[in-house]
C-alpha cells in the first residue's frame, strides 16, 4: 500500500492507565488482561485511509511512569499526534493528564494534536471522573474526547483516527504537508564497506 | 509464552555472593497504604502473570511497599521484576525475610539510587556510557544507530533498569547474570552485557529499518543458556579488551552519585570518544622502561595492565613534528593537512590493523571535540591539528575501525611525562620546544616571562595604531565591492603581520536571504569589524565590533564555503555572512583561526 503520509504518534499517560493495550487492540486487536508494565516503549504501526488519504501512523507507546518524564523529549521529539489516557475509574490519572498537556504545550511540537481517551468505560459503575468534566477539559484544550475499552474495544479505532484527522486538518489549513517523522535519511549498514564518510570541512551555519 | 520456571539453578553461590554474612530473621508486613499503592497493586498482578501465584503477587505487592516505605521512594516500575526472581526463591523455601534482604541488597549494590531518583539520572548515565563504550567497541552499530536516529533509550532502558531481568524470562538465567555482575563487582558490566546482546543479536537487528529497529530490539528475549553464555563470552571480552586508563576511568566514574551526576553527564555527553591518558602512550613509547608509579597514576603494576597492541599515530603536521617524535609512533601522512582525498583514505592504510590493534591518535595537545555527535566546525581552541583530529576520529570510525581513542593532552601531555622520567623523544631540542618552558630553569622562566609581557604591552598598543591606520585607510578609499585588501601595518610584530577585510552580506537564517546591502568585514589580530558601506564612501558605519577573545567558533558550509557563522560566548547571537567572493571565505576564516591560536598561545604564556 502507497503511503501518502506517516504521522508519529505517541501515547502518554499515567502508569497502567491502558496505554499499551489501547495501542496493542488497535494495532493487532489483541487484547491481554494482564499486559506487562512498559519500561521499554513499544513501537507499532497501522496503515490507515481516511478520506483519501492513506497514512501509516507510527504509534510510539510510552511507559507511564515518571521515569518516563526525564526521557520523554526523545520521544515526543517529532510527534504529531498525542493520545492522552486516563483511566475513568482513577481521579490522579486524570491529573496525570492534565500535566501532561501542560508538558507537551511546553515541549512539544506546536502543532501537536491531543486527543483524550478515557480507558477502562468496561468499568462504568466505577468511573471516578465525571464523563462531562473530561469533555468539558478536553474542549478547553482544543481536544477531542472519547470513551474507550480497550477491552471491549469500544472507541478504539475511533480515537486513533480522529488524531490522524485532526493532524490532516492542521495540514490542509497551514497549506503544506507537515513534515512527516521520517524526514531523517534512512541508511541500513549491510556490511563494512558501505559507509564512507566524507571528511569534514566545514559545517552548517 | 512464558516458560514455567522454578529455579534449576543452584543458586546457594549466587545468594552467598550477594548476602556473605548471617541473615536475622524479622516479620514482613507492610501498611498497603502508600499513595501509589493501586500502582504497585496492579504491577504485582501483572509482573510475571503467568508464573506468580495469586499468594506470591499478593507478597510481592507487601514486599514492594515496604521497600519503598523502608528506603522512603516512591514505588517505581522496574522494581517489581527485580524483586520477582528472588521472590521465586519463596518456593524453594527460602523464607521472604531472607527474600526481602537478598533483593534490597542487590539494589542497594548495583542499583542504588537507580529508584531514588525521579528523573533517572543514573539511568541516563548508564545510556551516555553505553553510547561511549559501543562507538568503541562497535562503531558500525554505533554508526548504524546514529544514521537512523536509534538512541538507546528507546531499547536499553530495562536493560539497565533491572539489571536485565525485564529482558529474560528464564531465571536461570537472570540469576546467572547477576552473579556475573557480582564476580565483576561493576555497576557498568550491564553497558557490556547491552553491547554483546547487540553483537550476539546484530543480524536479526540491522536487517530492519527506523523505528522498527528499535521494536525489533526491544522484542528480543535472552531464552536459552546458549544465548547467555555467548553474550557473557562477549561482554566480558570487551570488558578486558581495552586500555588499562580506559578502564580504570570507567571504574572511577560513579553514576549513582547524585552530587556529582550532573557533572558527570555533562563530562560524558561532551565526549566523542573513550580517551586514553600519556601513561598509555609511556607504556606503548617505551615499552621497556618501569615508569609506573602506583601511587602516582593510581594504578595496578605495568604487569597486570593489558596486553592489547596499540598504533600510537602521530596526528601532527610536520612543523609541529619538528618538537620531536615519540618512538615506536607512526606519523601520519601529513599530505592530509593538504588534501582531502588522502585524508580519506588514510584507515586503508591501516586496514589490516582494525579489530586487532587499538589506535590511539595523538594531537599536539588537549583534544576539544565538540561532544558525542561532534558538531561540524572547530572551537576557538581548536588549530589545524585539532581540527585534523577531529577528521581523522570521524572517518576511523565511519570507516569501522574499533577501538580508536584520542590520548589526553596530546603530544604536550606525554612529552611532559617523558621529560618527568628523562626519557628520550627523537629529534627533540630543549630549547626550540615549546613545551619545555615548563622544565626549564627558574630563571630562564622569568627571562621567558619577560619578553612574553613586553609582547602584549607592544600587541596593545598596536591594535590602537591599527584601527587607527584602518579608519584613514577606509576614508580615503571606499571601493571595496569584490575585493579584499591587505594594509600593511608598519608598527607589527612578524607574526602579527596583517589586517585584511573582505565584502560581504549579512544572511538572514530564519528567512534563508541575505541582504541587498553590502559590508565590509575586517579581521585584524584581536579584532574582528564589521561596516556597513555607505553611498558617502568617506562614511562608514561600524556595525558590529567583536573581540576574537569573545568567539567560541567559526564555521563554514560544506558546500557553500563562503557562509560563514560566528558564534559567540555569553548568549550573544551568531553572525552570519556570505563573502561575496567565493575564494576568500577560506582566507577569512584562516586568518582568524591564527589569531585565535596566538591569542590562546600567549594566554596560556602569561599565565
Amino acid at each position: 500500500m502507497e503511503v501518502d503520509r506517516e504521522f508519529k504518534i505517541v501515547t502518554l499517560g499515567e502508569g497502567r492507565v491502558g496505554k499499551t493495550s489501547l495501542a496493542m487492540r488497535y494495532v493487532r486487536g489483541q487484547f491481554n488482561e494482564k499486559e506487562q508494565s512498559t519500561t521499554n516503549a513499544n513501537f507499532l504501526e497501522k496503515n490507515i485511509r481516511i478520506n483519501e488519504t492513506s497514512i501509516k501512523l507510527n504509534i510510539w507507546d510510552t511507559a507511564g511512569q515518571e521515569r518516563f518524564r526525564a526521557l520523554a523529549p526523545n520521544y515526543y521529539r517529532e510527534a504529531k499526534g498525542a493520545l492522552l489516557v486516563y483511566d475513568i475509574t482513577d481521579k490522579e490519572s486524570f491529573w496525570k493528564v492534565v500535566s501532561w498537556v501542560e508538558e507537551l504545550k511546553m515541549q512539544a511540537d506546536k502543532d501537536i494534536s491531543f486527543v483524550i481517551a478515557g480507558n477502562k468505560c468496561d468499568l462504568e459503575l466505577d468511573r471516578q471522573i465525571p464523563k462531562e468534566q473530561a469533555i468539558a477539559y478536553a474542549k478547553q484544550i482544543g481536544a477531542a474526547h472519547y470513551s474507550t475499552s480497550a477491552k471491549s474495544g469500544m472507541g478504539v479505532n475511533e480515537c486513533f483516527e480522529e488524531i490522524a484527522k485532526l493532524i490532516l486538518d492542521k495540514e490542509s489549513r497551514s497549506g503544506s504537508p507537515i513534515r512527516s517523522s521520517k524526514a531523517r535519511s534512512r541508511v541500513i549498514v549491510k556490511n563494512q564497506e558501505e559507509v564512507v564518510k566524507k571528511k569534514k570541512s566545514g559545517g552548517c551555519c | 509464552m512464558e516458560e514455567e520456571n522454578s529455579p534449576q539453578f543452584n543458586v546457594e553461590n549466587f545468594l552467598l555472593l550477594l548476602c556473605p554474612e548471617a541473615i536475622e530473621e524479622f516479620t514482613i508486613e507492610a501498611e498497603l497504604d502508600l499513595p501509589n499503592q493501586r500502582i504497585i497493586k496492579t504491577d504485582s498482578e501483572r509482573t510475571r502473570s503467568k508464573i506468580l501465584t495469586n499468594e506470591e503477587k499478593t507478597n510481592l505487592e507487601i514486599l514492594l511497599t515496604k521497600f519503598c516505605k523502608e528506603e522512603k521512594t516512591s514505588y517505581k516500575q522496574g522494581m517489581n521484576e527485580i524483586m520477582a526472581p528472588f521472590l521465586i526463591l519463596h518456593r524453594q523455601g527460602i523464607p521472604l525475610y531472607m527474600v526481602y534482604t537478598y533483593f534490597k541488597k542487590f539494589v542497594n549494590w548495583f542499583l542504588p539510587t537507580m529508584f531514588v531518583d525521579k528523573s533517572f539520572r543514573p539511568l541516563q548515565g548508564f545510556f551516555v556510557i553505553f553510547k561511549l563504550l559501543l562507538r568503541y567497541h562497535e562503531p558500525w552499530i554505533s554508526n548504524f544507530f546514529q544514521t537512523n536516529s536509534i538512541s538507546p533509550e528507546f531499547f536499553a532502558t530495562s536493560w539497565f533498569l533491572t539489571a536485565f531481568a525485564g529482558k529474560i524470562s528464564n531465571f536461570e538465567i537472570i540469576y546467572k547474570v547477576w552473579e556475573e555482575m557480582i564476580v565483576e563487582n561493576d555497576r557498568l558490566f550491564p553497558c557490556y552485557v547491552g553491547i554483546a546482546f547487540l553483537i550476539h543479536f546484530k543480524a536479526q537487528i540491522m536487517v530492519n529499518k527506523d523505528n522498527i529497529i528499535q521494536q525489533s530490539i526491544s522484542q528480543i528475549m535472552l531464552e536459552n543458556n546458549e544465548d547467555y553464555e555467548k553474550i557473557i563470552q562477549i561482554a566480558k571480552k570487551l570488558k578486558n579488551n581495552m586500555p588499562f586508563s580506559i578502564r580504570q576511568k570507567l571504574a572511577s566514574i560513579d553514576i549513582f552519585n547524585l552530587e556529582t551526576i550532573n557533572s558527570t553527564l555533562d563530562v560524558l555527553s561532551n565526549q566523542y570518544c573513550l580517551t586514553a591518558t600519556p601513561r598509555d602512550v609511556l607504556e606503548v613509547i617505551f615499552p621497556e622502561k618501569k615508569t609506573c608509579s602506583c601511587a602516582e597514576f593510581q594504578c595496578v603494576c605495568k604487569e597486570e595492565t593489558y596486553k592489547t597492541p596499540i598504533l600510537l599515530l602521530d596526528c601532527r603536521p610536520k612543523a609541529q613534528q619538528k618538537h620531536g617524535i615519540f618512538p615506536n609512533s607512526a606519523s601520519i601522512d601529513t599530505k592530509i593537512y593538504e588534501d582531502e582525498e588522502i585524508l580519506n583514505e588514510i584507515p586503508d592504510n591501516y586496514v589490516e590493523l582494525r579489530g586487532i590493534y587499538h589506535i590511539f591518535l595523538l594531537g599536539d595537545k588537549e583534544f576539544q571535540g565538540s561532544g558525542f555527535e561532534m558538531e561540524h566546525g572547530a572551537s576557538i581552541s581548536n588549530d589545524q591539528c585539532q581540527i585534523m583530529m577531529e577528521n581523522l576520529l570521524e572517518i576511523f570510525i565511519s570507516k569501522g575501525f574499533p577501538h580508536v581513542s584520542i590520548i589526553e593532552g596530546g603530544f604536550k601531555e606525554c612529552h611532559n611525562l617523558c621529560m618527568k622520567y628523562s626519557l628520550k623523544i627523537d629529534n627533540h631540542k630543549n630549547s626550540n620546544c615549546p613545551y619545555c618552558i615548563y622544565t626549564r630553569s627558574p630563571s630562564k622562566i622569568r627571562e621567558k616571562i619577560k619578553k612574553i609581557k613586553k609582547a602584549v604591552r607592544n600587541k596593545a598598543h598596536f591594535l590602537s595604531t591599527a584601527v587607527k591606520t584602518i579608519k584613514n585607510s577606509f576614508a580615503a578609499s571606499g571601493d571595496d565591492t569584490n575585493k579584499r585588501r591587505t594594509i600593511a601595518i608598519e608598527q607589527n610584530s612578524q607574526k602579527w603581520d596583517e589586517i585584511r577585510y573582505f565584502s560581504c552580506k549579512n544572511y538572514d537564517k530564519s528567512t534563508k536571504s541575505f541582504s541587498e546591502e553590502i559590508f565590509s568585514f575586517l579581521v585584524a589580530r584581536d579584532e574582528l569589524i564589521l561596516f556597513k558601506n555607505s553611498e558617502r564612501k568617506s562614511e562608514r558605519n561600524v556595525q558590529t565590533r567583536i573581540k576574537i577573545t569573545d568567539l567560541i567558533r567559526v564555521t563554514s558550509k560544506t558546500k557553500q564555503k563562503n557562509r560563514v557563522t560566528f558564534f559567540f560566548v555569553k548568549d550573544k547571537q551568531p553572525l552570519r555572512l556570505v563573502i561575496s567572493n567565493e575564494n576568500t571565505p577560506n582566507e577569512c576564516v584562516e586568518l582568524i583561526m591564527k589569531y585565535i591560536s596566538l591569542i590562546g598561545n600567549d594566554a596560556r604564556c602569561n599565565n
